[in-house]
């Protein structure tokens, strides 16, 4: 037997047939294959204070990065990282899959010719464009976002809820039934994804980002659109959103009547069709990963086989920059894996992710025209067109990818997901939401599923069949093993010191080819030899001699079973185990009941504020548990109150006219599982 | 994407207790100066800009975040600070209303690809005098910038002031703007003042799918957005703004 891990307690919904296994000692003990991964101590915190996301999914799986809103890009992520729910199975602590991962550019050209917007380099995502993430909208935990610049010489400051955080379902993960018609036992389970969002208002289009990270390691990045369509007033202009130009656009209502130069004159009009063309940059960063590499993989048939058309797959490795264009330099097959080769999975398969991008590319723009385009991470290569940075401004991805003359070992993903919109009734105010997405998914990241259960674990490569009854994972013994005289195996066993017992391995059931078995000899319960044999000595007299016999298969978790006893001479008597707990059974739960834990109020205000001058009071409460409710903060006689975000709240008051030192009380009442506490500051009106 | 202007820029210098829209957003995102907003009602901090302080750029280090950490005001602050007065910006610089040093664009956190160490801020700054932007990469810690990397191509997003002096600059151009007829057309009155409209400016390049405007990119130009409060917006489509020359140019 090798290195054991334990079992951990599953979420899988076992619905097993009346065909109930006999109960057996199966132990429930993994024999683990070859541990090819390094155990990396490098699993420090991510130092970003405010901004780190870490949660626990339903499963057990987790992730952790750091997500805040650039003034420009918006909604990014950084040092993205998984851990499975299986734990150290696969390897231990997170692991980091990106290094950052935003939205790179926007553009949108109208169809009518007539006008196009960069929403990311011209406008941004940051700033005043960003939207509070309130009650009404985040359903989950909203992360406070701080954001300030100069307006008429002035510094000033937000700090509104910004980004939500949420676990949502993501409906069943597998559904697994051993057998064709009924019985066996089926394995079900439902998944969830960690799901990251921000909203941005660039004119009439509002724009949720959101990025899902779900519980089996994949991440879903997307864009969603809504707010309203264009809005205008019918117009004979062909440069206008609602045109007379039926080929550019669609009609969303009867004919409108028109006015320019004192005339009137009824038209039908149409919204003008448009594209969104997104890129977002993806900088790979597969197990911190010195050098990555990057694989194009494409299909192609050879030819017909006997019975269907024979399909290879073609691997190419890309070794410097390049642009990939639909129908010329891959087509519909056709994806890409970023790979870190010396991060191995336990069957020595190198780890990597797969872009799954089944989107089109807009063609009648040169920059947008790769579906991908990957180049070697150059810190000034920040946007997809228009670049903002000064190393190297104006340029976009083609400008990237020409310049760059080295090997492909850092490498930077720019995913290109158009889509084209062409108004209909339906879209008209408020918009629905209309997205564009691609996903980010584990290829061989892990050596199996990351949720496997152990019920599952042996299932690695090729297999026959597994099922819980007559071929389990785990062997299970149907006949159990005997201890006879070794001379005369048919004779009932005559104990005597020097005579050799000998034991049976029994009968088991088990999806292993073969198993191998190993014996252990216990003298009244206690382990004194191992061997399939064992001679009696002066020791054994007046004892119960039995043995176990453990069952297992490399790859496979063991069982072990125990044989009938042999009695040698009169056993000293012991106390009646008894099969029964000796504790009494309760009917109510053992957890104590939910005890209020403590908190405390802290008081963020200017020591000094000028007479007649608003000023801000921010209160921020802790605890071990989550801060809720409201937070009533009085000064000068004045009471205000306001709800808590993540713990924290702001107020303002007005200085009063008389110059003295007052008192900021804040109280925070407290829940039900956080105890109430205040704290008091003192503020300086001065003139 | 809509200022609601109930003050004229002009004004609005000398207006220091009025309250003001700091324009770009069509949830109204409202510049507080001094009216006490209705908190208790609200949930967790409220969405206006707020003047922090007596709004003087921090001169002394504020309290600094883990390296990764997103930027406090104060933080961000004290960059412009340092980064304005760096001697890599030119004496004479002046911004987008012609007063004494660069105009600020935004600030944040290098990417984490670069790979620097400690607290450091990349501001982006320009500088009308010279048309040139500015990338200034600040270590807060020591107080200095480290690095500074200027362009006469790289234009970031407009700041709130220049979609303000855009927006003044197309109201009082007396070129035929066809979005000042269509807002006559329909509302019955001229447009004289931004305080009558909503709007959002974003930068603007030349990319060769207009007749003109081929000086935009080297100069800055601004393309406004505008709407009635009713939200139709107006044809803006037919010029830019160029904010160097603070003259408006016909795309078409």
């Amino acid at each position: 037997m090798k290195k054991g891990v334990g079992m951990r307690k599953k979420s899988l919904a076992r619905l097993t047939a009346a065909l109930a296994a006999p109960a057996l000692l199966t132990g429930g003990v993994v024999a683990q294959v070859a541990t090819a991964s390094p155990a990396q101590a490098a699993d420090s915190p991510l130092a970003c204070d405010a901004s780190l996301i870490e949660k626990k999914l339903e499963n057990g799986a987790e992730w952790r990065m750091c997500a805040r809103i650039h003034p420009v890009k918006g909604l990014i992520l950084e040092q993205i990282e998984f851990k499975p729910a299986t734990g150290d199975y696969e390897y231990s602590g997170f692991k980091r899959i990106i290094d950052q991962l935003n939205i790179a550019q926007l553009n949108v050209p109208y169809d009518t010719g007539h006008v196009q917007y960069d929403d990311i380099t011209s406008y941004g995502f940051g700033k005043q464009y960003l939207q509070e993430q309130g009650p009404e909208v985040c359903k989950g935990e909203a992360l406070p976002v701080e954001q300030s610049f100069t307006y008429s010489g002035r510094l000033v400051e937000r700090t509104i809820p910004g980004i939500c955080v949420q676990e949502d379902p993501t409906g069943i993960m597998t559904h697994a039934q051993e057998t064709q018609i009924g019985g066996g036992t089926l394995y079900v389970d439902h998944g969830t994804g960690l799901a990251v969002s921000s909203i941005s208002k660039i004119s009439w289009y509002e724009y949720q980002q959101r990025v899902v990270f779900d519980d089996h390691g994949q991440i879903e990045v997307g864009l969603g659109a809504t707010g309203d369509i264009a809005p205008a007033w019918a117009s004979t202009n062909p440069n206008s959103f609602f045109h007379n130009n039926e080929k550019t656009g669609w009609p969303l209502s009867g004919p409108s009547q028109v006015t320019s130069g004192g005339s009137t004159q009824t038209i039908q009009s149409y919204a003008a069709s448009h594209w969104h063309n997104a890129i977002f940059k993806v900088d790979f960063g597969i197990d911190k990963a010195e050098r990555q590499v990057v694989e194009q993989y494409d299909f192609s048939s050879p030819g017909a086989g006997t019975r269907a058309p024979i399909i290879e797959r073609q691997k190419t490795v890309m070794d410097a920059a390049f642009s990939s264009v639909a129908g010329v330099d891959h087509d519909e097959l056709s994806w890409w894996r970023v790979m870190n080769p010396a991060s191995k999975n336990f069957d020595g398969h190198a780890r990597s992710y797969e872009i799954v991008n089944q989107n089109y590319a807009n063609k009648t723009i040169p920059y947008t025209t790769p579906l991908v385009s990957f180049t070697n991470y150059r810190a000034c290569e920040e946007y997809a067109s228009n670049n903002l940075n000064a190393g190297c401004p104006g340029q976009n991805v083609l400008d990237y990818v020409a310049n760059d003359n080295h090997q492909l070992t850092d490498p930077v993903a720019w995913i290109n997901v158009g889509f084209h919109h062409t108004d209909k009734d339906e879209d008209q105010s408020p918009m629905p939401i209309h997205w564009q997405k691609f996903q980010l998914v584990p290829r061989d990241f892990f050596a199996q599923k990351p949720t496997i259960k152990d019920a599952r674990k042996c299932i690695n490569g090729p297999f026959s069949s597994v099922n819980a009854v007559t071929k389990p994972c785990t062997p299970e013994n149907t006949a159990a093993p005997k201890i006879t005289d070794k001379n005369d195996p048919t004779a009932a066993v005559v104990p005597a010191v020097g005579k050799t017992l000998t034991v049976s391995n029994g009968t088991w059931r088990s999806a292993a080819q073969s198993l191998t078995y190993a014996y252990t000899w216990f003298r009244n319960g206690e382990a004194v030899a191992t061997g399939q044999d064992y001679t009696l000595t002066e020791a054994d007299n007046n004892s119960v001699i039995t043995a176990k016999v453990t069952a297992s298969a490399t790859g496979f978790p063991s069982g072990t079973v125990e044989t009938a006893a042999v009695t040698f001479g009169t056993p000293p008597a012991t106390e009646d185990p008894t099969d029964e707990p000796t504790d009494e059974p309760t009917d109510e739960p053992t957890d104590e009941p939910v005890v209020a834990v403590s908190s405390t109020t802290a008081v963020k205000v200017a020591a000094k504020v000028k007479t007649g001058k608003a000023f801000p009071v921010t209160v921020t409460v802790k605890s071990a548990k989550p801060v809720t409710g409201k937070v009533t903060v009085k000064f000068n006689g004045k009471s205000k109150s306001v709800t808590l975000v993540s713990g924290k709240g702001t107020v303002k008051f007005t200085a009063p006219k008389k110059l003295a030192t007052y008192n900021v009380v804040a109280s925070y009442a407290g829940t039900d599982t956080v105890k109430k506490s205040s704290k008091t500051v003192k503020v300086k009106v001065v003139r | 994407m809509n200022a609601t202007l109930s003050v004229p820029w002009r004004s609005r210098k000398l207006a220091a207790v009025a309250a003001v829209a700091l324009g770009l957003s069509c949830a109204t995102t409202a510049y507080v100066v001094s009216q006490d907003d209705v908190a208790g009602t609200e949930p967790g901090m409220s969405s206006d800009f707020e003047v922090v302080g007596n709004g003087d750029l921090p001169t002394k280090k504020p309290a600094l975040g883990a390296d990764r950490a997103p930027l406090s005001a104060e933080e961000t602050g004290y960059a412009i600070s340092i980064a304005s007065k760096d001697a890599s910006i030119p004496a004479g610089a002046t911004d987008v209303r012609g007063e004494s040093g660069p105009e600020f664009l935004y600030a944040d956190l290098p990417e984490v690809g670069a790979e620097t160490s400690g607290r450091k801020v990349v501001v982006a700054l320009y500088d009308y005098t010279t048309d040139t932007s500015f990338d200034m990469l600040v270590d807060l810690e020591a107080g200095k910038v480290v690095k500074s990397t200027k362009s006469v191509k790289a234009q970031p997003p407009t700041s709130a002031d220049e979609a303000d002096v855009a927006m003044q600059i197309a109201i009082d151009s007396t070129k035929d703007l066809l979005f000042k007829s269509e807002f006559e057309d329909n509302m019955g009155v001229p447009l004289i003042a931004p305080d009558q409209v909503e709007y959002v400016a974003g930068s603007w390049v030349f990319n060769k799918t207009t007749s003109k405007g081929q000086e935009c990119g080297e100069d800055r130009c601004a393309q406004l957005m505008v709407s009635t409060a009713a939200g139709t917006y107006l044809n803006t489509w037919d010029f830019v703004v160029n904010l160097s020359t603070k003259s408006i140019v016909k795309t078409q």
